[in-house]
């Protein structure tokens, strides 16, 4: 057993126990690899039915009671073991190192010749390998049939035929008991003509170019380099070739499919765009419209009983009207309170994303949106990571690792906190429900919109200035099928998100309430009260708060209660709200506080302030975690460029929407 | 070239000429390579197109369509690239 362990950029770990043999699952982008990971461990990686949704190594124990406890690594998905990728890279690079006991790689059985190029790849290392046949309803709709046992007879290892989606997986520990137990089988010789894995290189003929590489470490210079000759491409395909052809039959051939017939209109010249902006427009507009009243509902329970309750506990307990008291009531219910009103809504969002991922339409908009992307000198490619930004930040800056070249991962790196995550969801809701309730819809789309004007307003500021040469990447993108989407996935998409919202909820906003609540109730220069007894505006928090609202006259949200919830925001901004509602005192509505203030601040002109509030939100950085991330990726200094990018584009134009607004109102 | 082939006439790849050697290689992964039956199934937004590889769907962008040459095929296109022994003569295509 080998005694290296995967380590590197790994996520979601939960440690085997040691001495576990350790298995690696591989396989081309939107095999079905992850589903079959959260079916085999349990765990909730994110799956999408688009390409690149793996691009970080994941750990978990997959308990079988015949096998016992397995280490189970999902790696990044690869086409094959010769990288054009960073994410593809890592795959190649930990499988040559030696790292796994055994490798499991999944095979669509509805793409079958294009899944052999990595299962050719893999069988020539010295590994022990199982073949997971996926996908395999799908084959079976197109009237294809893939003969297992002929395929294994072709590639020298077991191969079963799984189904992760409906969770029938359990063929796989027998197959990988089976090798576990064996020596690593010999590494196939790619021999298109051959009929079966051959003894190489004791039958090959001299110069053969079907023949493996002796070692894991010359398959990688092989494909590295130059000695990758033409003739052992030739053969390598040619292997590919006759092997699909070999074990899979078909019966409708030529029957053009359902996804060909919607494609033709989906990724349209011009009818493509358009379908896609009605899409995340519908997406928005059922959002906001279905969640208001539950929002409403819930919010009407922690101004009400809930507070009611807290404070008729505490009193009993002779607490009331204490500074515990004031940090129960006026800190953890009406700021945690608050964002949990939120709950309904985000669950929405996020079932109808997850909706649009698992149906296979973001692949689609990736292509309707290549022509935009071209125009940043931005592959298609790039449009993935920026759409898992609408999501959160923080994995959209790890997923640029899809892309090839250096620059387009820098510069969509760059771009990423400009995507609208969902965390300002809530403040946009908020305020669009506040200063427009008859249009609060379309204004939060007209946010969504103004999210992919920022980004292409940010690349086309970078690449004049600091980005200015950029390599090519045309797109090219591998399409999957449409599908009709499992409830039951959609299911865990939806919680594992909204997990991940009321993670952040649970920790950084309850430490952030915390700490607004105690700067609050300090004292600050020149105020008349002492410690808990001061009124919140004349606070240490309204002083910094006051302090900078100076900053923001032009926008006309110079109000020290909006300027400290922006504040906050640099840490989350799922903290925005909840400071926000700090700040007033408990019971009050606050819509009307928010409107009033407004009012004041911009001489009469809120609707025009709140719009540039909403940019500025917008616009400015997203959180403390993403600038980590980016900092990971692309390192400090471009960090701290990118977010002086942010803040300048977000002040200047905030400070253009309320001028010109003030104008028009 | 295939950026000018005609849309849903079955088609043989004939050559991949691609500045990079690595879009190369990926493309003959993804089966776009000398000896392929493909289909230009629609073309999309920026002049790029929607391919049929058998049951493979790939969009690409139309700098890539210009550097593959392709010609009409006289059979249906199979589920992946022929051998070269199976390889049928082919008729260059008017529009490449």
């Amino acid at each position: 057993m080998a005694e290296r362990t995967l380590s590197c950029h790994t996520e979601g770990t939960t440690p085997a126990v040691a001495g576990s043999p350790r298995v690696a699952l591989v396989g081309s982008p939107n095999s079905g690899k992850s589903t079959l990971f959260n079916a085999l461990t349990g765990a909730g990686r994110a799956v999408g039915n688009y390409p690149g949704t793996s691009v970080e190594v994941g750990t978990g124990r997959w308990r079988d009671p015949a096998l016992g406890e397995v280490a189970l690594t999902d790696l990044p998905g690869a086409y094959s073991l010769d990288p054009v990728s960073p994410d593809e890279a890592l795959t190649a690079e930990l499988l040559a190192d030696d790292a796994v006991d055994a490798v499991v790689v999944v095979c669509d059985a509805a793409h079958l010749a294009r899944s052999l190029v990595l299962v050719g790849h893999v069988r020539q290392l010295p590994l022990r390998v199982v073949v997971a046949l996926t996908m395999g309803d799908v084959a079976a709709r197109r009237g294809v049939h893939v003969d297992e046992v002929v395929l294994a007879g072709r590639l020298g290892v077991p191969v079963v035929r799984l189904d992760p989606r409906r969770r029938d997986v359990a063929a796989l520990a027998g197959a990988v008991g089976q090798v576990l137990a064996a020596p690593a089988p010999r590494p196939l010789c790619l021999d298109p003509v051959g009929v079966g894995p051959r003894a190489c290189c004791a039958d090959c003929p001299p110069g053969c170019t079907a023949c493996p590489p002796t070692s894991a470490a010359a398959l990688a210079a092989q494909l590295d380099g130059g000695d990758d000759d033409l003739a052992a491409a030739e053969a390598r395909f040619g292997w590919v070739t006759a092997t699909a052809a070999a074990a899979s039959t078909r019966h409708d051939r030529g029957r053009r499919s359902w996804t060909d017939r919607i494609d033709r209109w989906v990724t349209a010249p011009v009818l493509g765009p358009l379908l896609f902006l009605a899409v995340m427009w519908g997406v928005f507009a059922l959002t906001t419209s279905v969640a208001a009243p539950l929002q409403e509902g819930l919010d009407a329970v922690f101004a009400g009983p809930v507070t009611e309750a807290a404070v008729a506990v505490l009193g009993a307990v002779g607490l009331g009207g204490s500074l515990v008291e004031g940090f129960v009531v006026d800190g953890l219910i009406a700021g945690v309170g608050m964002l949990l009103t939120f709950v309904p809504l985000m669950a929405i969002m996020f079932a109808l994303l997850a909706l649009l991922e698992d149906s296979g339409y973001m692949a689609r908009a990736a292509v309707v949106t290549d022509r935009l992307m071209g125009r940043l000198g931005l592959p298609g490619r790039a449009f993935l990571p920026l759409v898992v930004g609408f999501g959160c930040n923080v994995p959209a800056i790890s997923a640029v690792r899809v892309l090839p070249d250096a620059r387009h991962r820098l510069l969509t790196a760059l771009l990423v906190p400009f995507t609208s995550c969902s965390a300002r969801l809530t403040v946009y809701v908020m305020v669009a429900a506040t200063f427009f309730p008859e249009r609060a819809g379309t204004v939060v789309f007209a946010m969504y919109v103004t999210s992919i004007v920022l980004v292409v307003l940010g690349g086309l500021l970078l690449r004049a200035t600091l980005i200015r040469s950029m390599g090519e990447d045309p797109l090219v993108l591998d399409l999957p099928p449409y599908q009709r989407p499992s409830l039951r996935l959609l299911g865990a998409a939806t919680w594992m998100r909204l997990r991940g919202f009321l993670q952040t909820a649970s920790g950084i906003i309850v430490v952030t309430v915390a700490i607004v609540w105690a700067l609050g109730v300090i004292p600050g220069p020149g105020a008349t009260g002492g410690l808990g007894e001061v009124p919140v505006d004349q606070s240490l928090y309204a002083w910094i708060a006051q302090t900078a609202a100076v900053l923001f006259a032009p926008t006309g949200f110079a109000d020290w209660h909006a300027v400290g919830a922006l504040i906050v925001g640099f840490v989350a901004k799922e903290a925005v709200i909840s400071s926000w509602a700090q700040t007033y005192p408990a019971g009050a509505d606050l819509s009307a506080s928010v409107f009033g203030d407004f009012t004041v601040a911009s001489g009469g002109h809120p609707q025009a302030a709140a719009l540039a509030f909403l940019v500025f939100l917008l616009a400015y950085t997203p959180c403390v975690a993403t600038l980590a991330t980016q900092r990971r990726q692309i390192g400090g200094r471009w960090t701290a460029a990118g977010v002086l990018l942010q803040l300048a584009m977000a002040w200047v134009l905030a400070v253009l929407v309320f001028q010109v607004g003030a104008v028009l109102t | 070239m295939l950026d000018r082939a005609p849309v849903g006439r079955p088609l043989q790849v004939l050559a991949t000429r691609c500045t990079s050697p690595a879009l190369h290689r990926r493309l003959a992964e993804l089966g776009l390579r000398p000896g392929a039956s493909v289909l230009l199934l629609a073309r999309t937004s920026g002049g790029g197109g929607l391919l049929g590889l058998g049951d493979d769907r790939l969009a690409v962008a139309r700098t890539v369509l210009a550097g593959v040459e392709v010609a009409l095929a006289t059979e249906p296109p199979g589920a992946g690239a022929p051998t070269a022994e199976q390889r049928p003569t082919a008729e260059r295509a008017h529009h490449g």
